[in-house]
């Protein structure tokens, strides 16, 4: 479903992204993990469409991100690690805005909004300003707006940063639904266990370039043949290598 | 209509937030009440006439009375020195120097000459006090050769016995003559649109669209920090499509504070004809556009909120100092002229004055809504160039 190949990105001649190459499948939830300034970001806004790289190819849903991002747009969703909402408009505002300025008619909108705020269980508070909602919840709205187009694809860049226990627990179960409707998902974390509970493969990333490519189990094995290690334990390691 | 849908957006946002709604539209509402109750009033001449009296004579010191007497006008007598160290300065704009013979002159029925020194033009008001001083010095001069003349055909009478009885005569009938004017000039308006408040409309309504851009730039690097429009460009709008909705968006804002600004002229101060005001809407578009576009590329060029505060706030007093927006600069030389010329209000003012003053046709006014449109797609231009949807 993604191809990243030789991609290569510098800012002010410092490299941020160094010949970095996966794959994802179908229906993957396919970890980037790695310390801040490890590239994560930079990666997930090239696949995106947001950056340019300097180098290197994207190709998603057999379609070049550099060469025609309109139409990787269309298969795509997208949640920053921002809460990127209008904190004065109300939940439903927010989603309908979003869903229209993405391609669907205002009922199309209107529609995928109940169907998505039901999901996210923010049904009640939909008439409710942004600016009012808590932290977690805000997150959880962020992430709604994402998939009100459907997307094949979907990239979720620290979705989990300041959420509470509850919230958190909803975006895990909002995963395990995406990988039964085989949405293909790339997810920036630096909180391990939640790599290694969603994840089917992971890449760690350090100083921009991948150090280690593949499922958290066998990341652990590789580390520990007994299998007696955390995969933050794994990290560490490698990082510090 | 995506284009339309970002720009609405725009509109609701402005509303969703109370403090905002405040700020764009009852505000600027409050401040044209305010100015239009003060400069409410007829219209009249409002100036002031420095002059150097070189001759101490009685006619020179009748005259200065005269002009001391023309209602609205201000007379500021001074040393020579001083006055001409003023004019040097650009304090005073005209000078007039009544030279040592003028009473002497006048006297024997000569012309006396003035000197007149101007800076310029003299002022705004400059040419009207000039006017008036060869008017007075002409009514002086007729009133001395009708004395000569009476003078001249009674002195073999036995009615009067002296020249001073003539003129002693004379001089009561020409005050009485000025007392009971054979012309009486009623100063009065055919409409209010003429009047003094009329003319600083234009100035208040562009001051607080012109303000906008102070908004407008820095929504813009707070919708970039916030990540909302990369969230757009993801979404599958292209830069253009959101520049375009963007600019859409300030220039229904525009038109929105202009109709909002315009409805207690137009309602309590019967400023507008229903054609000027339609004119002024049509004419508030244009404005809008080379305000909101500048608004757009002063974020597009800003990285953080500060700067794009500094620049626009820059900008904007430029704007608002300049571009005849409450007066015509007339000091500062070349470089203030060139500013002058290189601002929104400029036109926006002038615009404006012609449409609600002098109620010229919107046809008339092309060369400025041209001008304006250009800007705007100037500025539209180099905000593509350096418009990012990513945060650094």
């Amino acid at each position: 479903m993604i191809t990243v190949k030789d991609l290569f990105k510098s800012y002010n001649g410092k490299k941020a992204v160094d010949q970095v190459s996966f794959s994802v499948n179908k229906g993957e939830i396919f970890g980037l993990l790695g310390p801040n300034g490890a590239g994560k970001t930079t990666v997930l806004r090239i696949m995106s469409t947001i950056l340019n790289p300097d180098k290197g190819q994207v190709v998603i849903g057999g379609f070049s991100a550099i060469k025609r991002p309109d139409m990787v747009r269309k298969i795509i969703g997208v949640c920053p690690q921002e809460i990127a909402l209008y904190p004065d408009l109300t939940c439903r505002e927010n989603m309908v805005y979003f869903g229209v300025i993405g391609g669907l008619s205002r009922k199309r909108a209107l529609e995928r909004s109940e169907v998505i705020l039901r999901q996210v269980k923010l049904e009640d508070r939909s008439e409710e300003k942004v600016s009012s909602l808590s932290g977690g919840m805000k997150r959880l709205l962020n992430l709604a707006v994402s998939l009100l187009k459907e997307p094949r694809v979907l990239f979720m860049d620290e979705s989990t940063v300041g959420v509470d226990p509850r919230s958190r627990e909803a975006i895990f179960k909002l995963l395990h639904w995406f990988k039964e409707q085989e949405i293909t998902v790339v997810y920036s974390t630096h909180y391990m266990e939640e790599a290694e509970r969603m994840c089917d493969r992971v890449a760690i990333m350090s100083a921009g370039r991948i150090i280690a490519l593949d499922s958290p189990f066998a990341l652990k094995k590789k580390a520990d043949p007994e299998g007696n290690i955390s995969l933050e334990k794994v990290f560490l390691k490698l990082t510090e290598e | 209509m995506k284009l339309w849908f970002i720009a609405l957006q725009d509109l609701k946002l402005l509303k969703a937030n109370k403090k905002e709604l405040l700020l764009h539209i009852i505000f600027p509402l409050l401040v044209v009440i305010l100015v239009m109750t003060l400069f409410a009033g007829k219209p009249g001449l409002y100036g002031e006439a420095f002059f150097v009296s070189q001759d101490g004579g009685a006619l020179a010191t009748d005259y200065l009375n005269r002009i001391d007497e023309v209602k609205g006008l201000k007379v500021f007598l001074m040393e020579e020195e001083e006055a001409f160290n003023r004019l040097e300065r650009g304090d005073i704009l005209l000078l007039t120097i009544i030279p040592s013979d003028f009473s002497e002159k006048i006297s024997e029925g000569d012309i006396p000459s003035l000197e007149i020194w101007k800076r310029g033009t003299g002022g705004q008001s400059g040419q009207l006090i000039i006017s008036l001083l060869h008017s007075l010095l002409g009514e002086m001069l007729g009133e001395v050769h009708l004395s000569l003349m009476v003078k001249e055909h009674v002195q073999d009478s036995s009615f009067f016995q002296e020249d001073s009885q003539v003129e002693s005569f004379m001089n009561s009938l020409f005050i009485l003559s000025r007392q009971v004017p054979a012309l009486e000039v009623v100063e009065g308006m055919n409409s209010p649109s003429q009047g003094s408040a009329a003319f600083f409309f234009p100035g208040v309504i562009t001051l607080f669209i012109i303000f906008s851009l102070i908004f407008h730039s820095q929504s813009i690097v707070a919708e970039r920090d916030e990540g909302i429009l990369e969230r757009m460009l993801a979404s599958g709008l292209s830069k253009g499509e959101i520049l375009g909705g963007k600019l859409l968006g300030r220039v229904l804002q525009g038109f929105l504070q202009m109709l909002v600004m315009s409805l207690p002229p137009l309602l309590i101060m019967g400023f507008f004809t229903f054609y000027s005001f339609l004119g002024t809407l049509v004419f508030s578009f244009f404005l809008a556009a080379a305000a909101g576009a500048l608004g757009i590329l002063i974020g597009s060029l800003s990285s953080r909120k500060e700067q794009a505060l500094w620049a626009a706030v820059i900008i904007s007093l430029v704007n608002s100092g300049l571009g005849n927006t409450f007066a015509i600069p007339t000091g500062g030389g070349p470089l203030v002229e060139f500013l002058n010329y290189a601002t929104l209000s400029l036109y926006a003012n002038e615009g404006l004055r012609s449409l609600i003053v002098e109620g010229a046709s919107l046809k008339s006014l092309m060369p400025q809504m041209g001008l304006l449109l250009l800007g705007a797609m100037v500025f539209m231009a180099l905000s593509f160039k350096f418009f990012n949807c990513a945060r650094n």
